[in-house]
């Protein structure tokens, strides 16, 4: 991923994703869902067919895992993994974010551009 | 389990673009009751939460489209990883199990390579010369017509009989005659002597040959008075001339008079041949006058096209008639004359197909030797190899997970022997090219045939994966029926198995006892052929060639002033002892004519005998070395007419006037009345073959004189010291006589014999490599079996040892088991010797193919190679040590 890209809102909704399964271990698309909703406290909402369009993104290009599992009510369920390849990219991913927002953070003089 | 190994498992459920949409429906699926389960726990009624749901998600057939693209790409980059991985499991593996056994992999590598090699080389060959068309449009159709005498074959057809024969057919939509000829050419630079055709325009006609530049002859340009029109090759067109357009129209000087070119061939364009395609220098019309031509002289090559729609049967059929009225118009040269029509094919290939065909079933047996080789390796080493798959059947490894890594292995081996053979194929061809007559090869790419490779590759990647992985699955289903149970106690080999090591052994010997046999018999023909040396101390003899161009008549006493004022001179040179010439060297007769002995009468119904003509001057048989056994030599006097001096060979006095003198005797050529020859034996000389090296003598005459259509001149000249130091004043003596005559060739009378020789001494040569090839792989095979049986037996050795059998009883118990497989393979062999004898005796000469001797040889040499491939493991058996063996139980 071009660092530029990481950027765009898709870049966005990609790094959400490899965060929350990174934490989150083997999940289906909805856990997904709840658990990015859960823990930005109910501030980021992901479309469905965003969510679903993403994770198969990040699974055709190697940085997910998939497999079929039975989910807790008993029905079968597609559930992700973080690949090795997927967890560097989440670690570059997450440093140029990091990066990114400080920078923007410092042009519109917001008080959080901490020294690292 | 990893997330992979469940990807795995599904694989096997089918991986079709339908199951990929029905998963990510079925993504979808779960995710959307999820949402829908939701609602209605938050007190929606069922119908509102999926109408909820549905006007939430948006799009879902474009969403469901992107998503099932994308998943099916996932699902082929999976695919092709796992394949990959597996793949490079097994070939890591490979690669491993092959270096831990480097011995095995050469053998097998050398085995099959060999096999490869050689069948891709001849395969190519016959490919690329025999199976491909002539190269003229729709060859098929392209026929030569002979006019022999009944029950033989390939005499050309007389200037009378051709207009007969002409007048009387239709079957061919263009044909007619042509004559081989070399003439010299002179002006415009050095004088040289090209090979030149007389044809008449048909002949050019019915190869489809068009101008490239200018135009070909015309029908009324041949016969009498013939036109001074010649066509050139592209090749002298170039190289003469400089490609200047300006030589159309203009005069050459060929044989010292004017010709003007009319006509280029385009570039490429070859001439047929007895034996190959030819590539002449100069076309020009063949001359031909019905008033005086002799229905008695054959000199003359038909070649036609069949008109569409003609066959050969038909043609012969119509021309079979026109031979029957003449044979009743002129009964003494066409009473038992008849025509033969053959296609140009089997002219210009004349007998390379059959020495090609023999060589390609030789290098089959040995690839089928290969084939045996590396099976019995295989057999072998899997045997040996039941333990490890009976612990990796039992550790869970799948029967096809073993059976993908013995495959893998195979043919890894395989294709490893592939690259071995591809070298060794292109190397052989060009070995080959050297054994086929050069106007064959020549002007004709040969080259290693893709598809002959790839289709032998295959043939041998079968046998290796037949060999390498059935026998191997066989005893991992033995292995986990209950080797391991066992215990290595029953680790022996079963009967079966032993059976069929064995007979691969027996095959083996059986293919190398025919080669080896094939072998010798052909290095004793060899033998044969050359050693046998008719002319003394041919090593001394200078030979040199120039040409004496004439054109044809019916004159018989020509004088020849330039070659006896040459021959004068030469004799005067120092160093010469003796000085001749002849118009046709020894191994090289052409010229034949029927003659009649004094005591036989003219009879039109018998097929008298041919006699060779060798015209030559008084002082030849010195200096060529033929020996005068009776008489005197020619001398000028002899060429007084009607009262001809001649001197015949043995074979001809033997067969004219067994057990007398033939001093004196009369001959006279074959006709009722007015002979062209009437002539007395003044000396005999010692026979000298005429057709090759392979053949017996035939009878000859020596003539005083040198017919018009005798235009070669080869002076013969026996040196005192180096015969080739010569040649430097033989030129200058020549060009003083006349400085547009070339010599054209120069040898040494050695020379005569090893140019016969070349083509048999090459085909030799591939014979004993592949003779020794199988030798060795009989060896190789025998080696790898024994040594396996030996260490099958080992404990059992170590236990007749510990009960106090002898070493050397130990010794002969394996020496025994190698022998009596190598005897029963050479009694195999014996019958395949029978049952090619055949075909084997077309090659052989001087020698039969069913020689007691010569197989007695290749069977000791066989149990040679069994004596030393089976006592090294039998050695190894006798030093097993009781105690070690026990031990390892």
């Amino acid at each position: 991923m071009s660092p530029k890209a990481s950027s765009s809102l898709y870049g966005n909704l990609d790094l959400l994703i490899l965060r929350i399964i990174d934490v989150e271990g083997p999940i289906h698309g909805l856990g997904a869902m709840d658990a990015i909703q859960a823990s930005s406290a109910g501030t980021i909402e992901v479309e469905d067919g965003a969510l679903y369009r993403s994770l198969h993104r990040l699974e055709a290009r190697g940085l997910l895992s998939a497999e079929w599992r039975t989910s807790d009510k008993n029905r079968r369920a597609k559930f992700y993994t973080l690949t090795k390849t997927g967890k560097k990219e989440l670690d570059r991913a997450q440093a140029e974010w990091e990066r990114h927002t400080r920078a923007v953070g410092r042009v519109l003089g917001l008080g959080w551009n901490v020294a690292p | 389990m990893t997330p992979d190994s469940g990807w795995k498992r599904r694989f096997r459920l089918g991986h079709s673009r339908r199951r990929v949409e029905d998963e990510v429906d079925d993504e979808l699926q779960f995710h959307l009751e999820g949402l829908v389960d939701r609602y209605v726990e938050q007190g929606m009624s069922e119908g509102e939460a999926r109408q909820r749901v549905r006007e939430a998600f948006g799009n879902p057939d474009g969403t469901r489209a992107e998503l099932a693209a994308t998943a099916w790409r996932t699902r082929r980059r999976i695919l092709r990883r796992a394949w990959m991985d597996d793949f490079v499991q097994d070939l890591r593996q490979s690669l491993r199990h092959i270096g831990k056994r480097p011995g095995f992999a050469a053998v097998v590598m050398l085995t099959l390579g060999l096999g490869i090699g050689a069948n891709s080389a001849i395969f190519s060959v016959l490919r690329s010369v025999v199976l491909a068309p002539l190269p003229y449009p729709e060859p098929d159709q392209l026929m030569t017509v002979w006019t022999p005498w009944e029950g033989d074959r390939f005499n050309p057809v007389s200037a009378l009989d051709w207009v007969d024969l002409k007048e009387g057919s239709t079957s061919f939509q263009a044909w007619g005659i042509y004559e081989p000829q070399s003439l010299n050419l002179s002006g415009d630079g050095e004088p040289e002597q090209v090979r030149g055709i007389r044809a008449s325009a048909g002949v050019l006609q019915a190869l489809g040959a068009q101008a490239a530049q200018g135009r070909l002859f015309l029908p009324g340009e041949s016969g009498n008075p013939v036109a001074h029109v010649a066509v050139i090759s592209h090749g002298l067109w170039q190289r003469r001339f400089g490609s200047d357009l300006g030589l159309l129209g203009r005069g050459i000087l060929i044989n010292k008079e004017p010709w003007a070119v009319i006509g280029i061939l385009p570039r490429g364009f070859r001439f047929p041949d007895r034996g190959g395609l030819s590539d002449p220098d100069i076309y020009l019309p063949v001359s031909l006058d019905p008033a005086t031509a002799d229905r008695g002289s054959y000199y003359l090559g038909i070649l036609g096209r069949l008109r569409d729609g003609r066959s050969m049967a038909q043609a012969r059929e119509e021309l079979d008639g026109i031979a029957d009225r003449l044979a009743k118009a002129y009964p003494e040269t066409n009473g038992h004359r008849v025509v033969q029509v053959v296609p140009l094919r089997d002219i210009v290939l004349w007998d390379a197909p059959g020495r090609l065909w023999i060589l390609l079933g030789v290098t089959g047996l040995v690839l089928l030797l290969a084939c045996a080789n590396v099976g019995g390796l295989f057999v072998a080493r899997n045997l040996g190899r039941r333990a490890e798959m009976a612990i990796r059947a039992s550790l869970g490894a799948g029967r096809g997970r073993l059976t993908r890594q013995l495959l893998t292995e195979a043919l890894t081996l395989a294709i490893l022997a592939g690259g071995f053979g591809l070298l060794l194929a292109w190397l052989g061809t060009g070995l080959l090219v050297r054994v086929l007559p050069a106007g064959l090869v020549g002007g004709r790419e040969i080259r290693v045939d893709g598809l002959v490779v790839s289709a032998t590759f295959v043939a041998t990647l079968l046998t290796s994966v037949v060999t390498g992985v059935i026998p191997a699955l066989v005893s991992s289903a033995m292995a986990s029926s209950g080797t391991l149970r066992e215990g290595s106690r029953a680790l022996t080999s079963g009967r079966g198995q032993g059976k069929l090591l064995g007979s691969m052994v027996v095959v083996q010997f059986a293919l190398a006892f025919v080669l080896v046999d094939v072998a010798v018999l052909m290095v004793q023909s060899l033998r044969k052929a050359t050693a046998y040396q008719e002319l003394a101390e041919p090593e001394q003899v200078l030979v040199a060639g120039y040409l004496q161009p004439h054109e044809r008549g019916e004159e018989i006493l020509i004088p020849d002033p330039l070659l006896e004022e040459l021959l004068d001179k030469v004799r005067r040179l120092p160093a010469v002892r003796a000085a001749g010439a002849t118009t046709t060297l020894p191994l090289q007769g052409r010229w034949t004519s029927d003659q009649l002995p004094e005591g036989q009468e003219y009879d039109p119904d018998a097929n008298v005998p041919s006699t060779h003509m060798i015209p030559v001057s008084p002082g030849y048989f010195d200096a060529m070395g033929i020996e005068l056994l009776r008489g005197r030599d020619l001398t000028r006097a002899d060429l007084t007419e009607g009262a001809i001096g001649v001197v015949v060979n043995q074979a001809f006095a033997a067969r004219s006037w067994p057990g007398e003198s033939a001093l004196g005797k009369r001959i006279r050529a074959n006709a009722p009345t007015d002979p062209w020859l009437e002539a007395v034996v003044v000396g005999v000389v010692e026979d000298v073959r005429q057709r090759g090296l392979e053949t017996a003598a035939e009878g000859a005459m020596y003539v005083p004189f040198f017919p018009s259509f005798q235009q070669d001149r080869w002076v013969a000249i026996r040196t005192a010291g180096d015969p080739l130091a010569l040649v430097p004043a033989l030129r200058r003596t020549l060009s003083e006589l006349d400085s547009n005559r070339p010599i054209t060739r120069i040898m040494t009378g050695e020379d005569l014999y090893a140019t016969m020789a070349r083509g048999r001494s090459a085909t030799t040569r591939i014979f004993g490599v592949f003779a020794l090839v199988a030798l060795a792989l009989a060896a190789a095979g025998t080696f790898g079996v024994m040594s396996f049986f030996v260490g099958q037996k080992i404990r059992e050795m170590g236990i007749r040892l510990a009960l106090g059998a002898r070493r050397r009883e130990v010794v002969w118990l394996v020496l025994r088991m190698g022998l009596v497989l190598a005897v029963v393979g050479t009694g195999v062999g014996l019958l395949g010797v029978w049952g090619v004898s055949g075909v084997l005796q077309s090659l052989l000469y001087g020698v039969g193919a069913i020689n007691p001797l010569f197989m007695a040889a290749a069977g000791l040499c066989l149990g040679l190679v069994a004596l030393t491939a089976t006592g090294i493991p039998a050695l190894r058996a006798s030093r097993a040590d009781p105690v070690e063996v026990m031990r390892a139980e």
